[in-house]
């Protein structure tokens, strides 16, 4: 196999937490020990609650935040220990997508200037070439040519995350982290940023993670679906895989808690409805970190973390299957 | 109609504008809606298409620019809207019913449990005041009744907790309490705006238990505002789809998921995806919703119909009754009227015809 675009081994994000004065030091443990790769032309999907975690993972790998330990490693290279300014000329290749194309936009810049922006700081093109640039970017997203003057008000939630998009790919990035791309938008407009990313990656063989909570949206466009839980990588595989027949208790539950669209099947659907709440990422329980909900739980799960196993192409960590 | 149930609501020809800086805003128009005891019914529709706008004015609530301009809502019997007071002393008495019948007999529950509690007072105070206004009772049987009615969401250790302020709860704590609250004085009918549109899935799947269990309980109706079909068909009995503040379709849930008729309905049901297909694109509806502001003689949703004719950019389209209460409004269904209106041109407003 080929070198991954995006390899991620033992990654690890803790913030601290104003705790008592002389009392030991507390973190809120955002990302625990995460480790996964994705193929070039791939999505990956990261789903969980909210606190569980997915979009600090996202955030981290951009290094956006500095990872406490653990490795990174875009097409083969460590860019782990690199700082900001060596980090400058790999930010083109790594872009973002952000969640809510209201705040994402500057409000004083028209879309012209924010699409061209980006090529600016990295000094590619010239003049001409870069508005011609935009122009394209824009037609490619579905927008008119004529917009290129107006300002982010003018425009609805859908238009402004194809702005969003517009400028993202004005760097020609390789790998692009979408953080909730879909959540500030009505069902038919979901759709179409869907569509319209799904045929951007297969044109430019984009690889992308998705970072979501809603389940439905999420599984058309990843290939491979991460599960967290409380900083955890839970379980990830192939995306039809992890919808058809979740392995990991929590998979289970969070799967069988979507809604169903349908009124013949929805009354007959063996729902697992979870008890309580998400412990605070500061007091992860110790063991797994599902284990003060789960119902199968033993002895041994509240004593030991299990591992990612491999377990019928894809990984579980979950002491049923070890 | 049987003995069970009884007609509850009745909302017809509601008309509400909002003035703003840009103009006026038909925010909803001719809105029609029937409820009867024990039903729990579904409205569903993307942002701005007035369904959030319908339930505030049947409450009354509307923000100050907003009015409701014609039309009738019918509460067992009493009138709700506010459309044809005329005189200081009726809208005064209007008021004071109206202050009677929030929280009592019809309890709402807000879309943003994060916002909707008052951060500086405790749960307790924001619990009991509907209770001690609304049944007249001291404060001590006021708590107990709060107590129960926190055992009743799930929410362990009520007593403590009362004590407790917003923020030691989390999103979906807050939705419970809010719950509780909204059902403290037993109402007869249970608003619910986008009631699990902040929570994660596993805390929405408890929630609409919880809305359903309580609901049936107590024999009381409930409507429920969401843009999430799946929502619906596991929630609702009937369902009202709302577009550009109409009614394009309404009718029982299997009839709407089953014999769907408006394109509009069709849309969104392709658009939540048919997963078994992999990655074939998704059908969408192409388009943005409609400017209320300027909207055109025709049918709202033409500009973005794949079936658009003709007659739908000049003519609203008039109601097609099918069985079973399931009604939707589309020149597609009617096309004899249509017909008519073609041959003759002089026709204005279709439905009259």
């Amino acid at each position: 196999m080929s070198e991954a675009t995006i390899r991620v081994e033992h990654l690890k994000k803790f913030f601290p937490v104003k705790g008592k004065l002389f009392g030991p030091k507390q973190y809120v443990q955002a990302v625990n020990d995460v480790s996964f790769s994705i193929q070039k032309g791939q999505t990956l999907g990261i789903v969980g609650e909210s606190g569980c975690g997915k979009s600090t993972l996202g955030r981290t790998i951009l290094k956006i935040y500095e990872p406490d330990s653990g490795k990174i490693f875009f097409e083969g290279t460590d860019i782990t220990a690199l700082n900001q300014a060596q980090m400058h000329p790999w930010r083109k290749k790594m872009q973002m997508i952000f969640q809510d194309p209201y705040a994402s936009l500057n409000p004083r810049f028209t879309v012209g200037e924010m699409i061209e922006e980006p090529m600016k700081i990295y000094q590619m093109y010239d003049k001409k070439e870069r508005a011609e640039r935009v122009q394209q970017l824009l037609a490619l997203v579905g927008l008119k040519p004529d917009h290129i003057r107006r300002y982010p008000y003018e425009f609805s939630g859908g238009q402004r995350q194809r702005i969003g998009i517009a400028r993202t790919l004005a760097l020609d990035p390789e790998f692009i982290v979408c953080d909730e791309p879909f959540s500030a938008l009505d069902v038919s407009i979901q759709a179409q940023i869907i569509n319209l990313l799904e045929k951007i990656q297969d044109e430019r063989q984009l690889t992308y993670i998705v970072v979501a909570h809603d389940l439905n949206a999420v599984r058309h466009i990843s290939h491979a679906i991460g599960v967290m839980y409380l900083g955890h990588l839970v379980e990830i595989g192939p995306a039809e895989k992890i919808y058809r027949e979740p392995l990991h208790p929590y998979t289970k539950a969070l799967i069988s808690s979507i809604p169903v669209a349908d009124p013949d099947t929805a009354g007959m659907m063996n729902r697992v409805i979870l008890e309580g709440e998400v412990p605070s990422p500061i007091h992860v329980p110790s063991g797994c970190p599902f284990s003060t909900r789960c119902k199968y739980c033993t002895e041994q799960c509240r004593e030991k973390m299990p591992v990612l196993k491999e377990v019928d192409d894809r990984k579980v960590a979950c002491t049923l299957y070890e | 109609m049987d003995a069970l149930h009884k007609e509850l609501l009745t909302i017809e020809n509601l008309k509400v504008d909002f003035e703003t800086g840009q103009g006026t805003v038909h925010a909803v128009r001719d809105v029609n809606i029937n409820l009867t005891t024990r039903e729990i019914l579904g409205i569903v529709g993307e942002s701005g298409s007035g369904k959030s706008v319908s339930m505030l004015s049947l409450m009354n609530l509307l923000a100050e620019n907003g009015r409701i301009i014609s039309g009738s809502i019918r509460f067992e019997g009493r009138e709700l809207s506010p459309a044809k007071l005329q005189t200081k002393a009726e809208k005064k008495a209007h008021e004071k019913m109206m202050m009677d019948i929030r929280g009592k007999e019809i309890g709402m529950v807000f879309q943003d449990p994060m916002t909707y509690l008052n951060p500086v007072l405790k749960i307790e105070t924001q619990m009991t005041e509907g209770i001690r206004k609304h049944l007249h009772c001291s404060k001590e049987e006021a708590r107990n009744r709060a107590v129960k009615l926190l055992k009743q969401v799930g929410i362990s250790n009520p007593e403590k907790r009362l004590k407790q302020y917003p923020y030691e709860f989390s999103g979906g704590m807050r939705q419970r309490i809010i719950i509780a609250t909204a059902l403290a004085c037993e109402p007869k009918l249970l608003i619910a705006d986008e009631p699990t549109t902040a929570l994660d899935v596993t805390v929405q799947a408890q929630i609409l238990k919880l809305i359903e269990s309580s609901v049936k309980e107590m024999g009381a109706s409930a409507i429920v505002i969401t843009h999430d079909l799946g929502v619906v068909a596991e929630l609702c009995d009937r369902i009202v789809i709302m577009y550009g503040g109409e009614i394009v379709e309404q009718g029982t849930v299997r009839e709407i998921f089953n014999n769907t008729r408006h394109p509009y309905t069709k849309g969104l049901l392709n658009s939540i995806g048919k997963v078994e297909a992999e990655r074939t694109p998704l059908r969408y509806i192409p388009g943005t919703p409609p400017n209320l502001l300027h909207l055109n003689s025709g049918c709202t949703f033409c500009s973005r119909c794949e079936n658009a004719m003709k007659i739908c950019k000049e003519y609203k389209p008039c109601s097609t009754e099918f069985s079973d209460g399931h009604s939707c409004k589309c020149w597609l269904y009617c096309k004899e009227k249509a017909a008519d209106i073609v041959a003759t041109q002089d026709a204005k407003g279709g439905c009259q015809i």
